[in-house]
Parts: structure tokens; sequence; C-alpha cells
């Protein structure tokens, strides 16, 4: 009974220490295991780079096909302990990054039953997410949010801006269908609306263009169209992404020893202990 | 919603763009990684709606 009670104690503190390694940032073993994580996705991405290269594939398709297995099973052993340490692991699973892990590990195995699945080991790539979490790159999270805000704030006028664009697209679409025709190679409505989409937004690949005098004329003014249309977006986001700058909540740095990263409420310093004065960036 | 719900809901949903896809597109030659295969197309997308319904 007592050697049962050791043994669960045990197993108890393994886990614990495991959790405190594989979730946590802070301890020095848990900074270690997230880098060479980072290291290994790193790594097991440039080996999917390198095995879409048909020359490389060619020469050491064996070897990447090797290191691709050895990475998804190191990717699979830390899934595992990961499920293992943690006290809710249904969670873990469902969370964002549970799933990542776990979409990171299937393509090798499926790909013995389904040729080509190979090719989704890019999603390992999502992996290095992590990297925010583990060097705690506070001020990149906090400019990341005012991006974020931004984007947010300016969504709706976008939003009104796209569906004004796409009503555009459709007519000159419409009208280059009737006036170009099947011989031009304005096939259908869908693909004249493709068309209208190309040559609006400036890109232009060339695979369709208008043969009659008419058409040229409309198309002329669509890509004149386009030229204007295309720079209001960033007129748009700009000046929101000034707006919440402005709004942002000033650094708070310790003016005796140069300590930043406090909290925004943060009255005295948590390194040396002086009163905090805030500063504007 | 419960987030384990969410994620399997988002999952099948997916799943089910993803075969809706690969009937409707398809692919001409069958090399396509996204559309060539309908088990890949359905793993794919159901793996892509279960990291969005994860993240909502």
């Amino acid at each position: 009974m007592e050697s049962r009670i050791k043994t669960n104690t045990s197993a108890k503190t393994f886990r614990a220490r495991l959790r405190e390694i594989i979730f946590e940032t802070n301890t020095p073993a848990g900074k270690a295991f997230d880098v060479v994580l980072i290291v290994c996705i790193l790594l097991s991405v440039l080996a999917v780079m390198l095995d879409s290269v048909r020359p490389i594939k060619e020469s050491w398709g064996a070897i990447i096909y090797g290191v691709q297995w050895f990475f998804t099973i190191i990717f699979a052993v830390e899934y595992g302990l990961r499920l293992y340490s943690t006290d809710r692991p249904l969670k873990y699973v469902a969370s964002f990054y549970g799933i990542i892990d776990l979409l990171a590990i299937i393509p090798t195995p499926l790909s013995l039953l389904l040729p080509g699945a190979q090719s989704l080991l890019v999603i390992r790539l999502l992996r290095i997410l992590r990297i925010f979490r583990v060097f705690k790159l506070a001020r990149f999270i906090t400019e990341m949010n005012v991006l974020f805000q931004a984007l947010r704030a300016s969504l709706r006028k976008i939003a009104v801006f796209l569906l004004v664009l796409l009503t555009l697209v459709v007519i000159f679409g419409s009208l280059m269908y009737v006036i170009e025709g099947e011989e031009h190679g304005f096939t259908s409505i869908p693909k004249s609306i493709y068309w209208a989409i190309v040559t609006l937004t400036t890109v232009g690949y060339g695979d369709i263009s208008p043969g009659t005098s008419l058409g040229q004329a409309l198309a002329a003014i669509v890509m004149i169209s386009g030229y204007s249309i295309i720079a209001v977006p960033t007129g748009i986001f700009t000046v929101e992404f000034s707006r919440a700058m402005k709004k942002k909540v000033p650094a708070c740095s310790c003016p005796q020893c140069g300590m930043e990263s406090h909290g925004s409420d943060a009255a005295y310093c948590r390194r040396c202990g002086a009163k905090l004065t805030a500063i504007s960036e | 919603m419960n987030q384990v719900l969410r994620v399997i809901i988002g999952g099948v949903a997916g799943a089910a763009i993803g075969f809706v896809l690969y009937k409707v597109i398809g692919c001409r030659t069958g090399a396509c990684p996204l559309y060539g295969n309908p088990y890949l197309a359905i793993a794919i997308w159901g793996g892509v709606g279960a990291l969005i319904a994860s993240r909502m």
C-alpha cells in the first residue's frame, strides 16, 4: 500500500516536472526545451522545402525522407508527452496549438497511404508561432495588437469598398463578354469577370485580351480605374493605423535601472523598486 | 459553445467543404495536392476547419 502511494507520488512529481519543461518557458529547462523544439521545427520545414526542389530531391531524396520521418517521430513523442503531462488533455487537443501539433505529425504517416500528402508538411511552419511565446516578444505582440486594431477599425470601410469593387468588376466583365464574345477568349461571364479582376488589380496575366476597338477602349478604362482604385484600401488602413498608434499606451521603463516591459498600471520597477514614470515612444 | 464540440463541428464542416470543392473544382491531371484526391481534400480542409474553429 505504502509503496503504491510512493509510486503514485513519484509519478505525479514526474508529470509536474514534465509539464513545467514542456508547457512553461520561465524555467531554464523549459526555455531550453522550446529552443530545441524551434530548431527542430525550422530544420523539418527546411527539409520539406528542399524536398520540393526536383534536383535536390533526385540526389538527396532518401536522406530527406529519413530526416522527415525522424522529425515526425520527435514531434509525435513530444505530442504524446504533452498529452501525458497536461491536466486537461482534451482541452490541449482542441486548442489552436494542439491542432497544429497534430497536423504537423499526420502528413508523414498519411503519405504511406496517400501519395502527395507529404507536401502538407509545410503546415509545420505554423508551429514557429510558438517563438512569440518562447522568447516573450511582448513588444512585438503590442505592435501586432496595434496592427490588428487598425485592421479591425478599417474592416467595415474596406468591406464597403470591396462591395463597390465587386459590382464594378461584374459590370465590366459582363460588358466585355457582350463586346468581345467567345472568339477573343471571353467564353463566359465568370471568365470575363476574372479578366476584369486581373486587369483592375493591375496584375495583367495576359491570358485573355480584348481584340475589338471598343473592347480595348473599355480595357483602357478598367486599367486606369484600377490604377486609382488600388490605393484606396491602403489609405483607409494607414489612417486607422496612425489613429491606433496614437492611442497606444506608452511603455513604462525604469528611470534608474532601465528595466522595460512593465505593465501599463505598474507604479514601481519590478527589478529595483524605483518609482516608474511613463515615457512616450 | 464547448471548445471540443466547436473544433469537431469546424473539422466536419471543413471536411464537407473539401469534398464539395473536390467534386466541383476537381483536378484535371490528378496531381494537384489539394484536389487531386478526395481523401486528401477532406483531410486538409477538415484540418483547416478545425484550426479556424479553435480560434473562434
